[in-house]
């Protein structure tokens, strides 16, 4: 009876063979890790982008954290993913682990879009120079659907494994810094200011006039030459030889739109853009 | 893309390139073909039964070559054992049903010597089997517990009809394909067993056609739920944490110690 004795009683998730039990906890464990990360990274993306605990942390500490946890997420995904290619079942093979709707379970499929768009804005974060910034970003904020689709599948998957109960005050832990930030970062930032829950005079009191003339001037302590807003406006900022950054300080009224998707993707904040009395 | 359309000029604001559009009724028609493709070919036909088991490695093991179905088996005979031997042992004390009474207590004692030529066949290829069952049976004998009266009779019934009409399957392959002379002995003893018992479930006449064969991709029909005490507490974590985080947002765009600091690395520099 020596086939009786070596496998636990209590196995987290077990499947068929004592390979399966295995690949099983390893996948379990990786969903969940990758839940917490992706919850994570959604705050510290919300950070970066808005700027609101700036002052506290310093923007490229929350920028670079965002990009470790986005890092992270991805890598116990894959393993999450590609998992379950190591089942004896054969509950997923092949190509049905990056494709969706090929092994004909729904609740699978919202995983793998997600993973899919991940991948795609893991890639695509490092390309500044390859696409304009607002297209890059429109691109980025698909990450919102992400962490739809991610929590949708990992509430549905421990319903269909009988795990519901195990996950629930932990996973909602999890989530609920983000829903938080979710759910403010679609009001507009006076109201948030309004409602005293950031700073007054961190939002711009009236904001730019898209059509009026505009002014620019740029901080050169700040400035890093990255060069994204000479991508961005390249008519108003210029990058010279030697590595000063030439501007325009009065720009053209028909520059407006560029030169303020510029100001928002200079990663150093150097650029500041105010209305000019004419 | 966009920086090869600058120096021909911006296309106009809410209008897309031809490319982008065209890459976007490319996704829409991938995402539901493939929607089509997953109606219309499942994950588990295509190649004729038994085709697949032969592809994987084999185990070396007396008694002829022993493919990773034939210990699959084994292991979904071993696993059904333990779940549906207790199960049917509760439903015969306690069913109203005679018939179903009578079912459940041949089907308990049928699954003891199931068990038992399991065990040995396994022993003599050194394979191991577990001890316990998946969640997803012990999902199936908590909700056989759960129940009572006629809902009882109905759902054990239907849980074990399909649980054997998978199990049969993978019986059944295996019993015509393997190579292996114990695998093969046990996959008959096995099968005459399982047919029996799939006929002797029908026979109580509460066997429904959705009783037909699960995997363990299927949906636990039985959960469970988290106590009104664990319920009302996480909803009061997801509150709490929620504002927590608020708070730390109100607090961190209040401060400003990075911004102090710069401003007097700058006066010290002037």
């Amino acid at each position: 009876m020596i086939s009786m004795t070596s496998l636990p009683i209590d196995v987290l998730a077990a499947g068929y063979t004592g390979n399966d039990n295995g690949v099983r906890s390893v996948v379990a464990f990786s969903a969940r890790l990758s839940y917490l990360t992706m919850c994570l990274t959604l705050c510290w993306g919300i950070f970066t982008a808005t700027g609101w605990v700036r002052r506290f942390t310093g923007h490229h500490a929350l920028r670079s954290g965002h990009a470790m946890l986005a890092t992270f997420t991805l890598a116990t995904a894959a393993v999450h993913g590609f998992g379950f290619w190591f089942l004896d079942e054969q509950l997923v093979v092949g190509s049905q682990v990056f494709i969706p709707f090929l092994n004909g379970y729904v609740r699978h499929a919202l995983g793998i879009i997600a993973f899919d768009l991940m991948v795609a804005i893991v890639v695509t974060a490092g390309m500044h120079r390859v696409f304009r910034y607002r297209n890059w970003l429109r691109f980025h904020q698909t990450a919102y659907a992400v962490f739809v689709l991610g929590a949708a599948h990992a509430w549905w998957g421990a319903w269909a494994n009988g795990n519901f109960e195990l996950v629930w005050l932990a996973g909602l832990t999890a989530s609920a810094p983000a829903i938080a930030l979710v759910a403010v970062r679609f009001v507009p930032s006076r109201v948030l200011a309004k409602v005293g829950l950031i700073e007054g005079d961190s939002v711009r009191a009236t904001p730019v006039d898209k059509a009026a003339p505009l002014t620019v001037s740029v901080d050169n302590q700040r400035c890093h030459r990255y060069g994204f807003c000479q991508t961005e406006a390249p008519d108003v900022f210029q990058l010279q030889e030697d590595g000063r950054l030439a501007y325009r300080q009065s720009p053209d009224i028909t520059r407006n739109l560029d030169v303020l998707s510029a100001a928002r993707s200079c990663p150093m904040r150097a650029i500041e853009v105010a209305g000019r009395d004419v | 893309m966009s920086v090869l359309s600058r120096s021909t000029g911006r296309t106009r604001a809410g209008r897309r390139s031809l490319p982008v559009r065209l890459a976007l009724v490319l996704a829409v028609t991938g995402t539901v073909g493939a929607c089509g493709v997953s109606a219309t070919s499942g994950w588990h036909d295509g190649d004729p039964p038994g085709r697949g088991l032969r592809n994987d490695t084999t185990i070396d093991a007396p008694y002829g070559p022993l493919y990773p179905a034939d210990v699959k088996m084994l292991v979904a005979v071993a696993q059904a054992g333990l779940w549906e031997a207790p199960a049917s042992e509760d439903v015969a004390r306690r069913s109203t049903n005679p018939k179903v009474r009578a079912v459940a207590a041949q089907l308990a004692e049928e699954h003891h010597v199931l068990h038992q030529t399991n065990i040995a066949a396994a022993d003599r290829l050194q394979v191991q089997l577990p001890q316990a069952p998946t969640p997803q049976q012990q999902g199936w004998r908590d909700e056989i517990r759960a129940a009572s009266g006629d809902e009882l009779d109905r759902v054990y019934v239907n849980l074990t009809r399909a649980a054997h009409g998978s199990v049969y399957m993978a019986i059944a392959a295996v019993r015509s394909t393997t190579e292996n002379d114990v695998v093969r002995s046990a996959a008959a003893i096995a099968e005459d067993y399982v047919s029996r018992h799939m006929a002797l479930l029908e026979s109580t006449g509460l066997a429904t056609s959705d009783a037909l064969a699960v995997h363990s991709g299927t949906d636990a029909r039985y959960q469970a739920l988290p106590a009104p005490v664990d319920f009302v507490l996480g909803v009061a974590l997801l509150v709490t944490v929620g504002f927590g985080t608020l708070l730390v947002v109100r607090v961190g765009s209040r401060m400003r110690p990075e911004e102090a600091a710069e401003e007097e690395e700058a006066e010290a520099w002037t």
